[in-house]
């Protein structure tokens, strides 16, 4: 199967080229794979776990900040996702800080108020993706740019919000409310989560089985299979310690599977990328680019509501300065995750992974004491180094 | 390439009139492996007016680009003088700086800023480094006096009509001491009254000892403002006129007809003749520019095309072929008036997604900013316009078709490399194009619109452009509207003629009709 697979490659490659252009092209491929970008960050994450397992004297690889780094995670790499499919559209949202805010506040309101837990959420969430309308309504109709109008959302939100609270924190929110994010994942799901894993992982390494134009693609399949088996380990191991793992992971992953598959396989996330790909072409293409761009913000209005409800829950109160710069960090995660600020080149999980890489700086450096404005400079140059290291890298692909 | 091959006729013999303001000696310019100006003389006098005639392509702006600096000294062979002194510019401002000034077919003139500010944009007056606003404003009246302008150097420049924008520019131009004058196409923008009133204007120009190099695609204004004629074709000098001699025969001199006229006969393919109920109908269609004045870019337009057939709209730059594509396609931002019928349905469509759904794609003039999505793949760039059909419950692409349609279309349009996950970018542009009309190929089509399909085209790719436009029409019963700059190729390639000249259509031609009877009715040449 395979076998007869490759073979049938040869042909085509050795069309217009000869063989030992094809070889090379091959193996620059499985280099191309290597210093791709998930796994650079990856690596760079793994560097840093060794390096602050050593350097804290094993303190940072227990399970209790395992799920801490988790659980700090859970936002920005929520957050990082909606954000990075903005930035791919073309567009961005700075108002996405003050809007948790918000939201969150309106989830502390109803729990106050008594609500249970769905439907405090549920008013969080369509809080949020009114909020969403009002920035999109906004941008599409009256043309006025994303950076405007969500900058203008960033100071009225969070404005608004302290008003309705009189600046002062809402809660305290229910235990049901906590565990929500906090709380440990139950051993069912952990087997559920860890078979998942598993189901994805297969798919995954078949699907680079199939693309018939990917050489070297025996490698990835055992690369693939074998991290999927590791996830999948790591996943019902450590989630049957007393810590275990926290629910928030799955919120992280219940958005980035969505937002994953919109982008990869729905219209509207092919119609994201061309619209930021060149948004004059997309018009001429018949795309819709107005109702697209407010699709999009009603999304993102939808991840206000998550995030809002996770900040709460994980504060146990709705804090006055809850999300504050969390704009700002998404926006670093995404694009030190690969997205381009000009537009269609990007990914869910590689934002998710650059929030990963942010958070594991954070915790790393808190657990060994670094004082925060020091973790600011360090982060400061993290950003920048992997921006300019990716465009030194592409621009030396397109020379070649 | 052949530089010591002389040229006939080729310099306007005006020695001993005046003296030269600016000579320019066998002039070549190559871009890769074509020569887009090849050994071109000219001479320019003081209180000259040289028109420089030549199809789209011809070498015109090439040969105005080295002469204003735009192509830098080094960058071509041959040589400039200005009042005898050999000039190298390295640069717009060099040439502007020696008095050799160009005005741009479109102009930038910033609406927000004063006239003043426009004027002088370059060349702001200052005082220790800072912006004299006082001796601006006083400069520009004394220019603005002089050719009777009777504007407030200190209004925004948003309040003048198109033509005085072009004047307020030649006017800060001529107050610099401009001696050259090169005008690119300075009245396609403007309405007839307007350009009465710029070509009187040039008169003056003319008596205060400016040499002007005046580029156009109308004939018929050569005979209120020239001295000289020079015809350019293919990059080379092929006439030149010390009168403006009879239109017909500058036309036969832009053709080239001998030579022309036997290679479009062996190309020529069998013509569909129209029937049935036509694809497309449009009748009297304007196309406006949004704003108060209803500025037209298209005027009273009505046209059949019928399925299977194959309409060439010919006219040269400006003539409003583009705007009557995009307004068709619903892409037009202004106001539209008129009846359309596409297929059975009726009405304008309001935006290109409408469009699309009844049937009619565009493929776009301009590739690099309007067609390709630079840096997605071959793929993604061909069924972006028909995901819808492509897709599963309405919501998700579904990707076996996909690839299977994009397989069978790369095939089809013999995309070469045969690849199609890779970057559009990798593609020559003869492929990009294949992609592109791919993309129109929507389900159920029924008129397709080409706008200029074959521009930046390479020969080969050209044809097999045109072997599928046939294969297209004829097969699918698609009505094409092939709308082009190109006399050769709506000669050998439509069914049916349709020529624009200034937002009209001027005439209609059969297939056999002569490239000299296209071109005059291009040019305005046969107008009454």
């Amino acid at each position: 199967m395979t076998l007869q697979e490759s073979s049938r490659k040869v042909p085509q490659t050795a069309d217009d080229h000869d063989a030992p252009r094809a070889a090379g092209r091959a193996y620059s491929r499985v280099v191309a794979a290597l210093l791709s970008r998930s796994t650079v960050l990856t690596a760079a994450a793994l560097v840093l776990i060794l390096y602050f397992q050593q350097v804290s004297g094993g303190l940072f690889l227990t399970s209790t900040n395992a799920s801490l780094l988790l659980r700090q995670t859970a936002v920005v790499a929520v957050v990082a996702a909606g954000m990075a499919m903005l930035i791919i559209m073309g567009e961005i949202d700075l108002s996405v800080g003050s809007a948790a805010f918000f939201t969150g506040l309106v989830v502390a309101h109803f729990q106050v108020q008594g609500w249970g837990v769905v439907p405090s959420i549920g008013a969080g969430v369509v809080a949020g993706i009114v909020l969403g309308l009002v920035n999109g309504l906004v941008i599409t109709r009256f043309a006025v740019p994303a950076f405007i109008v969500t900058l203008a959302g960033f100071l009225l939100w969070r404005g608004l919000g302290l008003l309705l609270a009189k600046a002062t924190p809402i809660g305290p929110v229910s235990n049901d409310l906590i565990f929500v994010t906090e709380g440990r994942m139950p051993i069912p799901l952990v087997y559920g989560l860890g078979l998942a894993v598993l189901a994805v992982g297969a798919r995954w390494a078949i699907a680079g089985r199939r693309g018939a134009e990917r050489a070297g693609s025996l490698v990835a399949l055992i690369v693939r299979l074998t991290v999927s088996v590791a996830i999948a380990v790591l996943v019902i191991v450590i989630g049957q310690t007393p810590t275990g793992l926290p629910n928030a992971l799955l919120w992280i992953l219940g958005v980035a599977m969505v937002l994953g598959g919109v982008l990869g396989r729905a219209k509207l996330g092919r119609r994201i990328f061309l619209l930021g790909s060149n948004a004059e072409a997309a018009v001429y293409a018949g795309i819709n680019a107005k109702r697209t761009v407010l699709i999009g913000f009603l999304v993102m209005g939808a991840i206000y509501g998550i995030a809002g409800t996770m900040l709460t829950a994980r504060a146990g109160v709705a804090s006055p300065d809850a999300g504050n710069t969390l704009e700002l960090v998404a926006i670093a995660a995404a694009v030190i995750g690969g997205t381009s600020l000009r537009g269609g080149v990007g990914s869910i999980r590689g934002a998710i992974l650059g929030a990963f890489l942010l958070a594991t700086m954070d915790n790393g450096m808190s657990l060994l004491g670094v004082p925060t404005y020091s973790q600011n400079v360090v982060k400061a140059i993290i950003l920048v180094l992997a921006v300019a290291l990716d465009g030194y890298f592409r621009r030396r692909q397109l020379a070649k | 390439m052949d530089n010591d091959q002389p040229v006939a006729g080729a310099v306007p013999s005006v020695d001993g009139r005046a003296t030269a303001l600016l000579v320019a000696r066998s002039l070549t310019k190559v871009y890769g492996s074509t020569t887009v100006l090849n050994d071109v003389d000219l001479t320019l006098h003081e209180g000259q007016v040289l028109a420089v005639v030549g199809e789209n392509g011809a070498g015109k702006s090439t040969l105005v680009k080295i002469l204003s600096g735009v192509v830098p000294y080094g960058e071509y062979a041959g040589t400039v003088e200005v009042d005898g002194n050999p000039a190298q510019f390295s640069s717009p401002y060099a040439s502007d700086t020696a008095g050799v000034v160009m005005v741009p077919q479109e102009l930038h003139v910033v609406p927000h800023l004063t006239i003043a500010e426009n004027m002088f944009a370059a060349h702001l007056p200052g005082r220790h480094g800072l912006y004299d606003e006082r001796a601006a404003v006083r400069e520009a009246r004394k220019a603005l006096e002089t050719f009777g302008l009777e504007v407030d150097p200190r209004a925004p420049a948003a309040v003048l009509t198109p033509s005085e924008r072009r004047l307020i520019v030649l006017a800060a131009a001529l107050h610099r001491s401009a001696r050259v004058l090169i005008l690119d196409e300075p009245t396609a923008a403007l309405t007839e009254a307007e350009a009465g009133v710029l070509l009187d204007r040039l008169r003056s120009f003319r008596k205060a000892g400016v040499g002007i190099i005046y580029i156009t695609h109308r004939l018929d204004e050569l005979k209120r403002v020239a001295d000289d004629v020079m015809v350019l074709r293919n990059g080379r000098l092929v006439a030149g006129y010390d009168s403006v001699p009879r239109q017909a025969e500058l036309v036969s001199a832009m053709l080239g007809e001998t030579l022309r006229s036997i290679e479009a006969i062996a190309h020529v393919a069998p013509t569909k003749p129209a029937s049935g109920d036509p694809a497309l109908r449009v009748r009297n269609l304007s196309v406006f520019v949004n704003d108060k004045q209803q500025r037209p870019r298209v005027l009273d337009v009505s046209l059949d095309v019928y399925p299977g057939e194959i309409v060439g709209l010919y006219g040269l730059v400006g003539a409003g072929r583009t705007e009557l594509g995009r307004a068709l396609f619903g892409a037009w931002p202004g106001p539209v008036t008129g009846e359309c019928h596409i297929g059975g349905t009726q009405g304008l469509p309001k935006n290109t997604n409408r469009a699309l759904k009844r049937g009619l794609s565009l493929l776009v003039e301009d590739r690099k900013s309007q067609g390709v999505f630079h840096g997605q793949s071959v793929s993604s760039n061909m069924t972006v316009s028909m995901l819808d059909d492509l897709s599963r419950m309405r919501l998700l692409v579904d990707k076996p078709r996909e690839r299977h349609r994009v397989d069978e279309f790369v095939q089809k349009l013999g995309v070469r490399p045969p690849r199609t996950r890779i970057a559009i970018d990798a593609l020559s542009g003869g492929n990009q194009q294949k992609v592109l009309l791919g993309r129109c190929l929507i389900d159920d089509l029924k008129v397709l619109i080409l706008d200029e399909p074959t521009l930046g085209v390479d020969v080969g790719a050209r044809r097999d452009i045109y072997q599928l436009v046939r294969k297209i029409a004829r097969e699918l019963e698609v009505g094409v509207l092939l709308i082009s700059s190109d006399v050769d190729e709506v000669l050998t390639e439509a069914d049916r003629i349709l020529v624009m000249y200034k937002c009209r259509i001027r005439g209609e031609f059969s297939r056999g009709a002569s490239a000299h009877d296209l071109m005059s009715a291009a040019t305005g040449a046969s107008m009454p």
